[in-house]
């Protein structure tokens, strides 16, 4: 019944998208402590501004995820620079500054919404499936699997062996002491908010490759992306690699006990919920901690 | 046994030893204070103590029973109360709300007793604010029993934080550094209703504090600490006269230089 | 339509909201508690009444059990959260409201899943529409006041003093010797109540509900009554809740008069936004700004400030 290689496969995919996806959330979350909801509609401008591409069925993907990256990235600074900053500022609690995100988040997908229409869009290219090794698999998938090693390995590389990498982990682990030793951590967050929504502006990309393209794209992921964000250990990025990749395990194999038991796969949401009320019962700091 | 005897607590933070097999005792009565450098773990002793970490081992007795790992609120029924040494005042309540908010167990603070016993909680109340005006004459904040606790100056802040710890009128009392940010006339003044309460409600008291100057007029036993452990006991003026009393300090001051 | 049934039609939406938002600032306004899941108890309510209401039973009945439900769901809900710090409960209420949605969609034997479920309407034995939408009017009005009574009389109480130094500084509450889990799961399980009656009069008023009703729209629009209104100040809440409902019918109406370039519905929505933005930035107490608590302490020392 179970197709383990198939799930394993689909677990990655998965996995990618919400690394890719979670990435930024977990980093911002990480150095300016409360948790953007807005990042829902980085994922969802960044599908749309790959839409700008891949309308006609000639598109480049390439250019698409690029220019998605930069364009997600730039909405993240304006938003930090004209609505959170100000906030934090005038020393907004945590509270305040979530809801000022889900309201932020409001404007960004009304404003898609007007632009785009509320009805659903495709891509135009299409990735049709072929055999690799027994696994049933698309090009798409595989540059998913691909982008999710990629930023895995150079946030490595750059959290360890960069300036900048190792102020944002100094940053996230304590701040106050990060602001005597001299780190310019103005720089360091923009930077931070930057790349992780532009990775979050790849995501949508792929997830509207995958699927449709709507303005609640980036919404309908954004509770998962938060369960694997807060398994990982909120600020973490090796945790949060190992939890998209266990929530892609867990949501894929949970798919299909759940048709085995005849219930609807409506439910891998509620999966996820499931694992986050576990972690927040036996280990609320995560798994990195 | 003694009155309060915190025996050989252990407290890790990380791979850090912050409280190794710290032990002391203090006498029903009396006036104790805890010194040492900086960072040689005073205040985690307290929060450690109150309930509000949990200690990795080692227990706590107060009045001869346990009281380890208890969470804070329970700590506080058994009359401990603590004075932070940074005060958590409430900012946004008043002075005299900061203090009603400290009585001990009082009518009213249930959802019940809250809607159906008003006339109870609200005669209970007033008995509480003449309380709240005998503390604020205490801590001189008298003019000040309406504004909101987030406008006083840090000196201000300070008192209120220990006219917070007094108001339910505790057995015995852990002070985190009482007269660090206030002037020196007030700080001697703090020590001497402190001295007070000690002789007319046989007030217990361990103190932190870092103005030695004025801890040990009152003290009858000073414990010194270093490193997670008591590295001196005894009398104030033995532990002054000890040389490894100022080799202690001594070290601190060449670390604060480096 | 009739413009009295509008105006009434109106009174019922601002009371339900009402109600909602006192609930949220029992939560938020006054212990500091993000509830971020206001719908999922409103929903529970909502449903708890439908299918107590097509057991034919009294709608008073069907309204204590749609509370009763909604209080014991957000027990069980924020248990978990409530030890940790509050942006764990705000993530927790808002995934719980999106799960409760897809368990009553997918689950079509409980209440029709995505078909929706109809409500017999309490008052039906009444007949005539006027006599009718009165007595809604005045259903939701009497649990409106019933329950701003208590969020009065626990505001300017004890427990209330104490629910907001939880919001100021919950650690130094506990040093002081209160449970502060404990108080936090009361004050959930009440706001969470109320907004169960909430739900409940919706359903009777709707007479059908469907799963579609309950998005996280509805949660947004909570919020943003209270933050306009002024968390911490009860009669801010029904401003609030005053307030949000008529921009929100008037941009409705003003939609068949108007033609606009852009759809009136994004703008609502990307106004509503940049408004609590702009309300947080830079009237964070919002229109009627929280007062002290009031107790015959107070006004002691109002009366002989120094004895």
């Amino acid at each position: 019944m179970f197709d383990t290689g198939q799930i394993f496969f689909n677990a990655a995919v998965t996995g990618s998208l919400y690394l890719l996806a979670g990435t930024g959330l977990t980093l911002t979350y990480g150095l300016s402590r409360f948790p953007n909801f807005a990042y829902a509609e980085f994922i969802t401008f960044g599908g749309y501004i790959g839409y700008l591409f891949l309308q006609r069925a000639d598109g480049s993907l390439p250019v698409a995820l690029i220019t998605a990256f930069f364009a997600s990235g730039i909405l993240s600074v304006v938003s930090y620079r004209f609505c959170f900053r100000p906030l934090i500022d005038r020393k907004a609690a945590l509270i305040p500054l979530m809801i000022a995100s889900i309201a932020l988040g409001y404007v960004i997908r009304y404003a898609i919404g007007e632009v785009w229409s509320w009805s659903a869009l495709s891509y135009q290219p299409v990735w049709s499936a072929f055999e690799l090794g027994g696994i049933r698999v698309t090009a798409l998938w595989l540059y998913l699997v691909g982008a999710a090693l990629l930023t895995g390995t150079s946030l490595h590389f750059l959290l360890t062996h960069t300036k900048t990498g190792k102020a944002i982990r100094a940053i996230a682990s304590n701040p106050e002491l990060a602001l005597v030793s001299g780190i310019n951590s103005d720089r360091v967050i923009l930077f931070t908010w930057f790349t992780g929504a532009a990775l979050a502006g790849v995501a949508g990309v792929f997830r509207a490759a995958d699927t449709q393209l709507f303005p609640m794209l980036g919404w309908d992921i954004l509770l998962i992306v938060f369960a694997a964000v807060i398994l990982g250990g909120i600020g973490s990025f090796y945790g949060l690699i190992a939890a998209a990749f266990i929530l892609g395990l867990v949501e894929n194999f949970g798919v299909v006990l759940l048709q085995a038991v005849g219930l609807s796969t409506e439910y891998r949401m509620a999966i996820a919920f499931l694992v986050l009320i576990l972690v927040l019962i036996v280990r609320p700091k995560g798994l990195a901690r | 046994m003694d009155f309060f005897v915190a025996d050989r607590l252990v407290k890790n933070f990380g791979g850090l030893r912050v409280l190794n097999e710290t032990s002391l005792t203090v006498k029903e009565g009396t006036i104790t204070g805890l010194v040492g450098p900086n960072g040689s773990g005073k205040t985690t002793f307290f929060h450690v103590v109150y309930g509000l970490l949990r200690p990795d081992a080692g227990e706590v007795y107060f009045r001869g029973e346990p009281i380890t790992c208890l969470p804070a609120y329970r700590v506080y029924s058994k009359g401990l109360a603590l004075a932070f040494q940074l005060p958590r005042l409430f900012s946004r309540l008043t002075v005299l709300d900061n203090l009603l908010l400290a009585t001990g167990r009082r009518s009213g603070e249930n959802f019940g007793t809250a809607l159906f016993r008003r006339r109870h909680w609200q005669e209970e109340e007033i008995k509480l604010a003449e309380k709240a005006r005998a503390v604020l004459e205490l801590v001189e904040l008298t003019p000040l029993a309406l504004k909101p606790a987030g406008e006083l100056s840090g000196g201000q802040r300070k008192l209120l934080e220990i006219g917070r710890a007094l108001m339910a009128d505790p057995v015995m009392l852990l002070l985190d550094e009482p007269a660090a940010g206030v002037n020196p006339v007030l700080g001697r003044k703090i020590y001497a209703t402190l001295e007070r309460l000690r002789r007319e409600k046989r007030l217990t008291l361990l103190i932190i504090e870092h103005r030695l100057e004025m801890l040990l007029d009152h003290a009858q036993h000073v414990y010194l600490m270093d490193a997670g452990r008591i590295a001196l006991a005894g009398e104030p003026a033995r532990v002054l006269a000890d040389p490894a009393f100022y080799k202690i300090y001594a070290g601190e001051s060449r670390q604060w230089q480096s | 339509m009739d413009p009295l049934f509008y105006v009434f039609d109106t009174l019922v939406f601002v009371g339900i909201f009402a109600l909602l938002t006192v609930s949220l600032n029992l939560e938020y306004g006054f212990t500091g508690l993000g509830n971020f899941g206001k719908v999922a108890f409103f929903m529970a309510g909502a449903y708890t009444y439908a299918l107590l209401a097509n057991q034919q039973l009294p709608f008073y009945l069907c309204l204590t059990g749609g509370a009763a439900v909604a209080g014991i769901t957000g027990i069980l809900v924020t248990f978990p959260a409530l030890r940790l710090r509050e942006d764990y409960l705000a993530i927790v209420t808002l995934s719980f409201g999106e799960i409760l949605r897809i368990i009553i969609k997918a689950e079509e034997g409980i209440a029709g899943g995505v078909r929706g479920i109809w409500v017999p309407s309490a008052f039906a034995p009444l007949g005539s529409m006027r006599s009718l939408a009165v007595a809604n009017v005045l259903l939701v009005l009497c649990c409106l006041a019933a329950a701003f009574l208590l969020a009065q009389l626990l505001a300017h109480s004890p427990y209330g003093r104490i629910l907001r130094g939880i919001r100021e500084d919950d650690v130094a509450v506990q040093a002081l010797g209160k449970n502060t889990v404990l108080y936090k799961l009361g004050v959930l399980t009440a706001g969470s109540a109320i907004a169960g009656v909430a739900g409940g009069l919706f359903a009777q008023y709707m007479s059908f509900i469907d799963p579609y009703m309950f998005l996280p729209l509805v949660t947004f629009f909570v919020w943003i009554m209270l933050i306009l209104g002024g968390p911490g100040n009860n009669w801010g809440a029904l401003v609030g809740a005053l307030l949000v409902e008529l921009l929100n019918r008037g941009t409705r109406i003003l939609k068949d008069y108007l033609t606009l370039p852009v759809d009136p519905n994004n703008l609502q929505f990307i106004l509503f936004g940049l408004l609590i933005i702009l309300i947080l930035l830079y009237r964070p107490q919002g229109l009627l700004p929280e007062g002290p608590v009031k107790t015959a302490a107070r006004r002691m020392f109002q009366n002989a400030p120094s004895a």
